[in-house]
């Protein structure tokens, strides 16, 4: 089976059936089939990244940064993995390093309004406010109807004036 | 009702046959649908571990979005106590952060 998408370069046609076959597979099945994959073909990024989203999705969050980690460094303009990485680090407790992988996002998609709406509402956890009120306006600045901007907005408006 | 017919058609059937007719026709509504076959326990074992996986991971393809709810109303209760978790979790939140599938392919294309 031959196949033109750039993805699948690097890997034999038989691992890349395996990777198709992963994507029909629940989480735990396909990372066994992502670590076979990977045995055989440690080189090219998209079996760590889609390995990193199996185990992000099964709460294994260090283990899916790892894969993140190393996906990235083969493949640094890979946006989605970027963001999902920064997801990861957030669903950790990570929260600094989430916001500036989310930062990294921004910068390879700069008219994404939600990369700053999720900014904001971490950097509120971080208890951070005019920060997040930065970026939820950025995010506003973005698309003014972003109304779950507009409502995190007022609210750490509120917050903040409780505070004063 | 089952039990009764059962009974009737035992000779043929013989004991198993009847008990098995009448688990069938207790299965069975008024409106005369076709009985249900009885699950077996393995493939209602495999069904339950698989919803009890939807439940806690959504479905293929889909965010995980009870590990990110749970987290953020732990957060939330540390710093506004049990009602600002109550207050933040009625609130609708917005689609949950998580890639999908398709869009973490997108960047090996």
């Amino acid at each position: 089976m031959k196949t033109t998408s750039k993805m699948y370069e690097g890997y034999s046609d038989e691992a890349v059936l395996l990777l198709q076959q992963a994507n029909e597979l629940d989480d735990v099945e396909a990372v066994k089939l992502y670590d076979k994959v990977i045995s055989s073909f440690p080189e090219p990024a998209y079996a760590y990244a889609k390995r990193g989203y199996a185990n992000h999705k099964l709460g294994a969050f260090e283990l899916a940064i790892d894969d993140f980690n190393i996906a990235i460094d083969k493949n640094p303009k890979a946006k989605n993995t970027i963001w999902q990485r920064g997801i990861s680090k957030r669903d950790l407790g990570l929260l600094k390093e989430a916001i500036e992988d989310l930062e990294k996002y921004s910068k390879l998609k700069p008219d994404d309004p939600e990369a700053f709406y999720w900014m904001g509402e971490i950097a509120e956890e971080m208890d951070e406010l005019e920060l997040s009120l930065a970026y939820f306006e950025s995010a506003l600045r973005l698309d003014s109807g972003y109304e779950q901007a507009v409502e995190s907005l007022r609210r750490v408006k509120e917050i903040i004036d409780s505070r004063s | 009702m089952g039990a009764v017919v059962g009974g009737v058609i035992g000779a043929t059937l013989g004991v198993v046959g009847v008990l098995a007719y009448n688990e069938l026709s207790d299965n069975s509504d008024s409106e005369g649908e076709e009985p249900k076959k009885k699950e077996k326990a393995k493939d209602r074992r495999k069904r339950q571990k698989q919803e009890a996986k939807d439940k806690k991971f959504g479905e293929a393809g889909e965010p995980a979005s009870e590990d990110y709810a749970k987290w953020k109303g732990t957060q939330k209760e540390k710093k506004d106590g049990k009602q600002g978790r109550r207050d933040s979790h009625d609130k609708k939140q917005r689609g949950e952060p998580d890639r999908t599938k398709d869009q973490i392919d997108e960047d090996y294309q």
